[in-house]
């Protein structure tokens, strides 16, 4: 009966076990096919992406702002005589009575202008 | 062209350079990897499978390698769970009865198209089956791969002297099996 060291003298520390003809010189390259791509860019795209959403709530509002005054204007200077406004600034107290008519009825302001150069006022 | 570990290590955290750097770790290690696998799960399409599962945690748990232990005793932690893990599932999902697992692997073994031995080296095997996964790692690491205890101690967690101890008492079962059919 052979022990273990006896068996280990015979064999030595082969094992016997074989593998398909050429495994190993082509193992690598079948490893590293089979592994994902990684992402390299994450950090840097977090951030950017990390500023812009500190800033985004205040470009938002600064953007909100100027699209109320904005709108505010433009409906206070609006010419289609859609949305009248009274108009009372720089109206003298001895305007016709048809100009303060119109002007107690609100036209809007084009029209005034309008309305006072074909009376020659 | 030269494999520098410490060099291999800081590419592996450049993410520019990682992949060229695992691909010089895995041309290093495939080899190695796969003889301790195929050791544990016999057959060489499972033993392929497995390696390449190691392959695949390895890559994905990279970035938390932190080189405090060597990048090979890493790689051997890792096969070794893949093929513990491996041969689990075969007896957890009905492959395999749970008490009949050692019969599996040796007849695996004996059907295998791939093991190369005489009938002393498939005898040697067959003892070898037989013993608890653990105690057979200890085992194939000592007798086959010439391992250092503390090596093994490294990749295994447990002290010297219990893989000392684990190691002779799987050589007497391996040598009370072998005198049995004289």
């Amino acid at each position: 009966m052979k022990n273990l060291d006896d068996i280990k003298k015979q064999y030595g520390s082969a094992q016997p076990f074989k593998v398909p003809e050429n495994y190993f010189e082509h193992l690598s390259a079948k490893v590293m096919e089979t592994l994902p791509e990684k992402e390299t860019k994450v950090v840097e795209k977090a951030s950017v992406y990390s500023v812009w959403s500190r800033v985004k709530p205040v470009f938002y509002m600064a953007a909100m702002l100027a699209v109320a005054f904005w709108s505010i204007e433009r409906l206070t200077n609006d010419r289609s005589g859609s949305a009248p406004v009274q108009v009372t600034a720089g109206v003298s107290e001895q305007a016709s009575d048809a100009v303060s008519l119109k002007l107690a009825m609100s036209v809007d302001e084009y029209s005034l202008y309008e309305y006072m150069s074909e009376e020659g006022n | 062209m030269e494999y520098n570990e410490l060099e291999i290590i800081r590419h592996l955290h450049d993410p520019e350079k990682q992949r060229q750097a695992f691909a010089k770790v895995v041309a290093k290690y495939s080899e190695k990897l796969y003889w301790q696998i195929r050791k544990m799960v016999i057959s060489h399409s499972d033993s392929d499978d497995v390696l390449q599962n190691t392959f695949m945690k390895a890559w994905i748990n990279i970035e938390n390698f932190r080189g405090e232990s060597k990048l090979s005793t890493w790689l051997y932690r890792i096969a070794i769970n893949e093929s513990i893990t491996f041969l689990n599932k075969q007896n957890n999902h009905g492959t395999v009865e749970m008490d009949d697992a050692e019969s599996y692997l040796a007849n695996k073994l004996e059907s295998d198209d791939w093991f190369d031995g005489d009938e002393l080296q498939m005898k040697l095997q067959k003892a070898i089956l037989r013993l608890p996964e653990k105690q057979r790692l200890v085992f194939n690491m000592r007798y086959f791969d010439e391992m250092k205890y503390e090596e093994m101690s490294d990749i295994l967690g447990t002290s010297v002297g219990a893989l000392k101890a684990s190691y002779h008492h799987a050589a007497k079962k391996i040598e009370d099996f072998m005198t049995r059919d004289v």
